[in-house]
């Protein structure tokens, strides 16, 4: 019970601060000073500090989605595992680690649809284009994972990974691939389509205002730490010493390596347009998971 | 206390133009580049009035803009401020006898920070969002 706590604790706290150093590197890399690393936990709370504004004509789904997509994103990094602490942890945690996240993306979708604003339309649209997209290359990973341990539970996959470190050849594709789709699902740049500033006025959320808008942006930073969190658990065993605090201090490490590596890719990249990005995601990664698990199936 | 330091650091703006000639917008985004980089004070531009804390309206109101102007006013959430920026926006300017011009932002909605200038320069609009962040903190 209290290793769950830690997960939760953990989940959020790395949440806003991964957010918040994604946002201070990228203004950094921009030859800008940028906010303070707890800029986004600030925002959060002053969005609780809002009055509500709700269009006319929302519908029961307009106030449903945030909630539902704060419920998957949040059970999904409690289903990850911290650096070993593993408290939720069943066989095939891993489907539904990725199933939970899809359902707290296509939450955002379905609170864009239900605004009621061409603009949160055509947002959540180009979304679903991007989410479809990036399915065929997460199956891939998935089945890539599974050639190589056997497992297909995340921390069943660290232990085997940390017991035959071999395993990591035939498997670095796939982690590329993974970062690509973590990229791909967290909408940031070359994929940032559905949220383009410039285009559509912020997409799903235009709507949004308040504590509605605030379970959206704690969603999306949930989303950030786990997909990055799933990252860093399939490199710990690549660095990992005996001891648990050497580990955790490790995991945290690798954390913010994961998010920096995003905010050089966010600054570096231009918006693809939605039809670029829909080829480069169904393309890239497809082609590196399928090259990971072949050469996986040849180590076998 | 913590409300107050929260609400003063966190002021997200949305920027309404209401029939200005444009001068005023361009001085507005520019002092959002990185040159004088609006974001380290956590002041970010948003989309939406449903996002914004304070409203930024340039231009004098004229007949056309006026009723959209009180809505965008209505979906901003409480606790709000206005910040009036460019004279046009202030006082109406040289445009105020005009006949297609409903009159200056004070006339129909409350006024907090006026920013004076033909264009205002970035730096004054930026300490003009940075005192409505001040008054923002202390409202109710």
């Amino acid at each position: 019970m209290s290793e769950l706590v830690v997960v939760a604790l953990v989940s959020v706290s790395m949440a806003f601060l991964l957010a918040g150093i994604k946002r201070k590197l990228r203004a950094r890399i921009q030859g800008r000073v940028g906010p303070p690393v707890l800029q986004p936990l600030y925002d959060f709370v002053k969005l609780l500090l809002k009055s509500s504004s709700m269009p006319e004509t929302a519908t029961t789904l307009y106030t449903l989605a945030p909630i539902l997509c704060l419920a998957f994103s949040l059970a999904a990094c409690l289903v990850l595992p911290v650096a070993g602490l593993a408290p939720l942890s069943f066989a095939g945690d891993m489907i539904v680690f990725f199933l939970l996240l899809t359902a707290s993306s296509a939450n955002l979708v379905a609170g864009g649809l239900a605004s009621s604003n061409p603009y949160s339309g055509l947002g959540s649209s180009r979304g679903l284009l991007l989410l479809t997209a990036i399915e065929l290359p997460l199956a891939l990973v998935i089945a890539s994972l599974y050639a190589a341990t056997g497992e297909l539970g995340l921390a069943e996959i660290a232990t085997k990974l940390e017991n035959n470190r071999v395993l990591y050849a035939p498997l670095a594709p796939s982690l590329l691939a993974l970062l690509v789709y973590a990229m791909g699902k967290t909408w940031t740049t070359p994929f940032s389509a559905p949220k383009a500033e410039t285009e559509i006025m912020d997409g799903p959320t235009i709507e949004y205002g308040g504590t509605l808008l605030a379970m959206f942006e704690l969603s999306h930073f949930l989303e950030l730490y786990a997909l990055s969190g799933l990252l860093s658990n399939l490199l710990l065993p690549l660095v990992a010493t005996p001891y648990v605090y050497i580990n955790i201090t490790l995991y945290l490490v690798l954390l913010v390596l994961v998010v920096a590596a995003l905010a050089v890719l966010e600054s570096v990249f231009a918006r693809l347009r939605p039809d670029q990005a829909f080829k480069a995601l169904i393309s890239v990664p497809t082609l590196l998971a399928l090259s990971s698990l072949l050469l996986a199936g040849v180590i076998r | 206390m913590l409300r107050e330091a929260i609400l003063r650091r966190s002021v997200w703006v949305f920027h309404f133009n209401a029939s200005a000639c444009n001068g005023c917008d361009i001085e507005v985004t520019a002092a959002f580049t990185p040159r004088f980089d609006a974001e380290r004070f956590g002041v970010k531009l948003v989309s939406s009035p449903r996002q914004a804390d304070v409203l930024l309206v340039t231009g004098p109101v004229n007949r056309q803009a006026l009723p959209r102007l009180l809505r965008v006013y209505k979906m901003v959430p409480d606790p709000k401020v206005v910040v009036a920026v460019g004279t046009c926006a202030c006082t109406a300017g040289v445009f105020r006898e005009s006949p297609v011009i409903a009159g200056p932002l004070e006339k129909y909605i409350p006024v907090d920070v006026y920013v004076y200038g033909c264009p205002p320069r970035p730096h004054n609009i930026l300490s003009g969002i940075l005192e409505a962040a001040r008054i923002l903190s202390k409202k109710r």
